[in-house]
């Protein structure tokens, strides 16, 4: 590292070593859509993972043989990969995953970490926390919403099928939720925090 | 007789306490010194002059720099609290400044970091909707 640029992170380990970490991390983010892990590793599998669909998207031999060389279990995923997944990304130039920085993931294990996840999937943590913050500001009675949540509904709703109509409903249903809490609580604020 | 004793305690002193041998030779030359005289001068008067001169020569000389200088060491063993105080120094805990209002929940979160109510409450949503976590 001393003297030379930085090309990748090398996560402590020698090329095989790594290779195989993000191999195993991108497969379990095909599977399960998204992957909480530390902010670093998060990062790099990141590339990996973009570099993945774009393979799907491109469709052919060539890809097929090198997404199966990446996917640890490639029999159950290579199906999903170049089927929903492509579908989904078909239309979006790039930026198919998204890095959402969080709280460290446990008292002893202090590291930065972060939560991986397929842009516009059904594991899509930035579609759900915009939907409740639209849903509180809408219990709550503020017109205008924040210029940053303003910017998060675009976003998370553009490429995404039916994204209004998804969002909207989504949002109906914590607007549901919070006056629930509401109800029952009294004050709004201390039964959201126990919800 | 005497000059046989003389030449025998310097000799054997130090192999018989190994650990204590440069202290006490140091430390002891005035009674011993006192003692030879005692015995060396009716007797042998060429050998007094010589061995007491040996004998009070070295640790006059050594003497001086054990005092000053080999015995400039700290007396106390440093704590645990006080070594690590030092080497902790400058190095606490810094205040968390960066902080807004979750607009999911209005509760107190860290910017450009997902509030973790908000996070656990979509994840116990997500977990009853699909327990296993699989999309395949
Ligand atoms: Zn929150």
């Amino acid at each position: 590292m001393a003297g030379g640029v930085v090309k990748y992170r090398h996560l402590s380990r020698n090329s095989a070593a790594r290779q195989a970490l993000l191999r195993g991390l991108v497969t379990s983010l095909v599977a399960h859509e998204h992957i909480h892990t530390t902010w670093a590793k998060a990062k790099e599998a990141q590339r990996l993972a973009e570099k993945l669909i774009t393979l799907a998207k491109r469709d052919n031999a060539a890809t097929r043989s090198k997404a199966q060389a990446i996917l640890y279990t490639p029999h159950d995923l290579l199906p999903k990969l170049f089927g929903e997944l492509r579908n989904r990304y078909l239309n979006r130039p790039g930026g198919y995953t998204r890095v959402l920085r969080t709280e460290p993931r446990n008292t002893y294990d202090q590291a930065p970490s972060a939560i991986l996840e397929f842009v516009d999937g059904p594991r899509d943590m930035r579609f759900m926390i915009t939907a409740k913050a639209v849903a509180r500001a809408q219990v709550h009675g503020v017109s205008r919403l924040n210029e940053l949540t303003k910017k998060n509904v675009a976003k998370v709703t553009r490429y995404r099928q039916d994204g209004t109509e998804g969002f909207d409903k989504l949002v109906q249903s914590f607007r549901d939720k919070l006056r629930i809490s509401k109800k029952k609580g009294g004050q709004a604020e201390v039964s959201e925090a126990d919800s | 007789m005497a000059s046989a004793a003389i030449v025998a305690q310097p000799l054997r002193l130090p192999s018989l306490l190994p650990r204590l041998s440069l202290p006490t030779l140091l430390q002891a030359p005035s009674a011993w010194s006192h003692s030879l005289r005692q015995f060396t001068h009716p007797l042998l008067p060429r050998l007094a002059i010589v061995i007491p001169a040996v004998q009070l020569n070295i640790p006059a000389w050594l003497g001086d720099i054990w005092e000053s200088i080999l015995r400039a060491v700290p007396k106390k063993k440093t704590t645990h609290s006080k070594k690590r105080s030092r080497l902790m120094a400058g190095k606490a805990l810094k205040d968390v400044t960066s902080l807004c209002k979750c607009p999911g929940c209005g509760q107190v979160k860290r910017q450009h970091v997902l509030c973790p109510h908000c996070m656990e409450q979509i994840k116990t949503m997500w977990r009853s909707e699909n327990p296993s976590g699989k999309f395949v």
